[in-house]
């Protein structure tokens, strides 16, 4: 066995742990084990490839990372060819198409038209950055499928293009000067960390590309507040394993695994959903 | 409802996969191995590899083929390893699996030198032994054994061991030898073979059908045997004592 | 791989000698009618430290220790080790209170205990040889219920219990010689005991490799391996031939006379190395075959 396919049963087995925990996360699970799959094998064999030639630059860029500029305000985001990204947006389709059977007239028009060439996949991963939604719903108007797929299949692109984008460059950035609740590499928000260590040092996981970051422990992510008077958090009754903390300036909210607690069993990529309850939670008490 | 696992020899391609999915899994580790003349790796179950494939060749020159026959606890019927237990450490539980509690193990290894398939083994750092658990915390939970989830071939099937008994027994009228149907009283894990191999080329010890708890009875009928030996051995001797010595005095 | 190592075969024979020396001592004290106080005493003493020292190597011996009592106060009775502790365990107490009830031990204040246990001594010699000799056969019998083929044949508790008993009675021999107490029997008649006993172990050891199934059989039937060559170099010749059949023979010769000092002590030392080497033989030949 190769050490990806170890790895990616490491990941299996770890959803098999949360699925037994909370059997209702089991299809959401599966759906993710197999998109991560998917997204370590494209980037293994499509994405590290292309990015081979724009490495050097991008390094360069990633020891200049700090004082609030990630690495995509430095440098543009690489290129990679047409093929690539068609077989990239096809193979994601392959999984949405095995999960989620209800949406399959839907996930063949827009396979349809990435075989055509009429839909602009680069444009989709590109846009999901830039923040702007516009070009998801006008794709999604036009073709005449669920944008909710559309913005789904824009998040997988770029993820797969970043994540391959971030560990190409683990180690090279220089974290001393970085100290946002934003992604040093593709500037997303996130609401997933973790605590690490005796010391329980706070580290964020970005959703998108899964840079890890250390951050202060009494800071939000979202505004920067420091003042420990307004910030806190909750714990579940006698698990100690997550925490919900919370700013009350802002009144936004984000999900800590304590891995003392919790033990190493279970990957950090699939944080987010191990803590999917504190979502739930958050929402009941006016969070966002 | 007991489980089963029926191993189909045939089907299995010695990828490994179980061996891997079983570290993954229970987190044990994996043992650094070095060149051995077969390609059985690691060469033998320990504390941490709970399944090994045995790598079994067959033929030679430009006809050597190998089978592949996966090891792991074969959660006996009737384990030898519980009844070796002097604690109760190793115990059966109602789904058949053969599970122990290592609060209770006491470390006497019994079990390891009782055991017919060799899989019982002692951890030197714990101080406890450890084996297969046939991964009783993903059965129960209604998964499948690690391994099995692994299969890329199917050459594992899970279920209950009725279902797998039946499905042994239409292998074996189909022509193939079959083991765990009856070897010391059953296995939980039974095994097709190809209709040209043999279990006992495999590795499996041929065992007749008599069950640990009939061997017991032998031996508690040897420490009677003794007993007795020993009572008599005292009474004839003192049967025998002169009463010349009391005799002398009064003379 | 083996699993059971030197100290379970010093414990083998240690629980074999000192079951096998007590129903000895035991016999020989009934046979005199109690006439031979010091010889008795010695003999039970000399099992009860044998078999205390096998429990010391026993526990030594396990992963934990610590939780030992398990086998006594929460034992799976099914396990062959756990009816065999029990057995191990009365045969400790029953050979220290025949001790004590000969010794003078613990002076005024234990002689009421002394002399009650005295009075009962024919319960306890009764009752101690009983369990003597199954502590003797369950150390054959623990290694009977195992995966290794060496150890299987039901040959191997009746030799383990009789080379028990001749160890046993060779170092009781030699305490006799040692106290120089009058056993009431004839010297003859003592070494015929002991050449009746060493003929019965040959027939038996050799029953015994007979009987392991042919593929296992040459890790201790044939000399080309190191267990092979002390089996029958170190037991069968050593122990069994020389000193259980050939001294005693040699003793024969002159029925009227005692034996001489050496020849006693030569006696009992190779005996005693012949058990434990067919202890220690099998025990390893067992794991490796």
């Amino acid at each position: 066995m190769t050490d990806s396919s170890k790895r990616d049963m490491g990941v299996k087995y770890a959803a098999d742990r949360i699925a037994i925990e909370r059997p209702r996360l089991r299809e959401a699970l599966d759906f993710l084990v197999d998109i991560l799959a998917v997204q370590r094998e494209l980037a293994r064999e499509v994405v590290s490839p292309a990015l081979e030639p724009t490495l050097p630059r991008v390094r360069e860029a990633a020891r200049r990372v700090g004082g609030g500029r990630s690495l995509l305000d430095l440098v543009d985001l690489p290129e990679l060819p047409p093929s690539a990204w068609e077989m990239i947006a096809l193979k994601i389709l392959e999984v949405i198409r095995r999960h989620r059977r209800d949406l399959e007239s839907h996930v063949a028009i827009v396979e349809g038209a990435i075989k055509s060439k009429r839909l602009d996949i680069r444009g989709l991963a590109e846009s999901l950055l830039s923040g702007g939604g516009e070009l998801v719903e006008r794709e999604s108007e036009r073709l005449g499928v669920e944008a909710p797929l559309m913005e789904t299949l824009s998040l997988w692109l770029a993820q797969t293009l970043l994540r391959s984008l971030s560990s190409a460059i683990a180690g090279e950035i220089g974290f001393e000067g970085w100290r946002e609740g934003r992604c040093p590499v593709c500037g997303s928000h996130t609401r997933v960390g973790y605590m690490r260590g005796e010391g329980r040092k706070l580290y964020l996981k970005c959703s998108v590309c899964g840079t890890e970051w250390p951050f202060q422990r009494i800071k939000c992510p979202f505004c920067g507040n420091e003042d420990g008077q307004t910030l806190g958090f909750y714990t579940l009754g006698e698990d100690r394993r997550f925490r919900l903390y919370f700013c009350e300036r802002c009144g936004r909210y984000w999900k800590v695994v304590d891995e003392e607690e919790a033990g190493g069993q279970i990957p950090a990529e699939l944080y987010d959903v191990w803590t999917s309850h504190l979502d739930a939670i958050a929402k009941r008490k006016g969070l966002r | 409802m007991e489980y089963g696992v029926l191993v189909v020899v045939d089907r299995c391609i010695g990828c490994r996969a179980c061996q891997v999915a079983c570290h993954v899994w229970n987190g044990t580790e994996a043992e650094s191995t070095e060149f051995s003349p077969d390609y059985t790796n690691p060469p033998d179950l320990t504390s941490n590899v709970w399944t090994v494939v045995r790598f079994v060749e067959m033929g030679e020159g430009d006809g050597l083929r190998w089978y592949f026959v996966k090891r792991q606890c074969m959660h006996c019927v009737e384990p030898a390893c519980v009844a070796a237990c002097p604690t109760g450490a190793l115990h059966k539980d109602k789904d058949g699996i053969v599970l122990w509690d290592s609060k209770k193990c006491i470390g006497c290894r019994y079990c390891v030198e009782a055991c017919p398939y060799g899989v019982p083994h002692f951890d030197p750092l714990d101080k406890t032994i450890r084996k297969c658990t046939f991964c009783a915390d993903r059965v129960r939970e209604g998964l499948e054994p690690a391994c099995v989830a692994a299969c890329p071939t199917d050459a594992l099937i899970f279920g209950s061991l009725d279902e797998i008994r039946a499905r042994a027994e239409e292998y074996r009228a189909k022509g193939h030898p079959v083991y765990g149907l009856e070897e010391g009283g059953g296995t939980s894990w039974i095994y097709v073979f190809p209709k040209e191999t043999a279990p006992s080329d495999a590795g499996l010890p041929r065992l007749g059908p008599e069950t640990p708890r009939e061997r017991i009875d032998k031996g508690l009928l040897a420490l009677a045997m003794a007993a007795v030996a020993g009572l008599a051995a005292w009474g004839v001797s003192r049967g025998k004592a002169a009463p010349a010595a009391q005799e002398v005095k009064v003379r | 791989m083996v699993e059971w190592g030197i100290l379970i075969a010093t414990y083998l024979f240690l629980g074999g000698l000192a079951g096998g020396l007590f129903a000895s001592t035991a016999a020989l004290d009934a046979i005199t009618r109690g006439g031979i106080r010091r010889t008795s005493k010695l003999g039970a003493l000399v099992s009860w430290v044998s078999m205390a020292i096998g429990l010391i190597l026993l526990l030594a011996d396990l992963g934990r220790p610590e939780h030992a009592f398990r086998i006594m106060l929460a034992p799976h009775m099914e396990s062959p080790m756990a009816w065999g502790a029990w057995v191990i365990v009365i045969f400790t107490v029953l050979g220290l209170a025949y001790w004590l009830g000969l010794s003078d031990f613990g002076g005024e204040p234990l002689k009421p205990l002394r002399s009650a246990l005295n009075r009962i001594k024919d319960l306890l010699g009764a009752l101690g040889s009983m369990f003597g000799l199954m502590t003797a056969a369950y150390t054959g019998i623990l290694l009977g219920f195992s995966r290794q083929s060496l150890w299987r044949p039901w040959a191997l508790p009746v030799l383990f219990t009789v080379s028990g008993i001749a160890t046993g009675y060779a170092v009781l021999m030699y305490l006799v010689h040692r106290t120089g107490e009058d056993v009431g029997l004839s010297p003859a008649g003592l070494s015929k005991v002991e050449l009746i006993v060493g003929v019965i172990e040959l027939l038996v050891a050799l029953l015994y490799v007979a009987t392991i199934p042919t593929p296992a059989r040459g890790a201790i039937a044939s000399l080309t391996s190191v267990n092979g060559v002390l089996f029958w170099l170190g037991f069968v010749a050593v122990g069994l031939i020389i000193g259980e059949i050939l001294l005693p023979a040699i003793s024969l010769r002159t029925p009227e006379k005692a034996p001489s000092p050496a020849l006693v002590l030569t006696t009992a030392a190779l005996v005693l190395i012949g058990g434990y080497i067919l202890r220690y033989a099998v025990l390893y030949a067992g794991q490796v075959a």
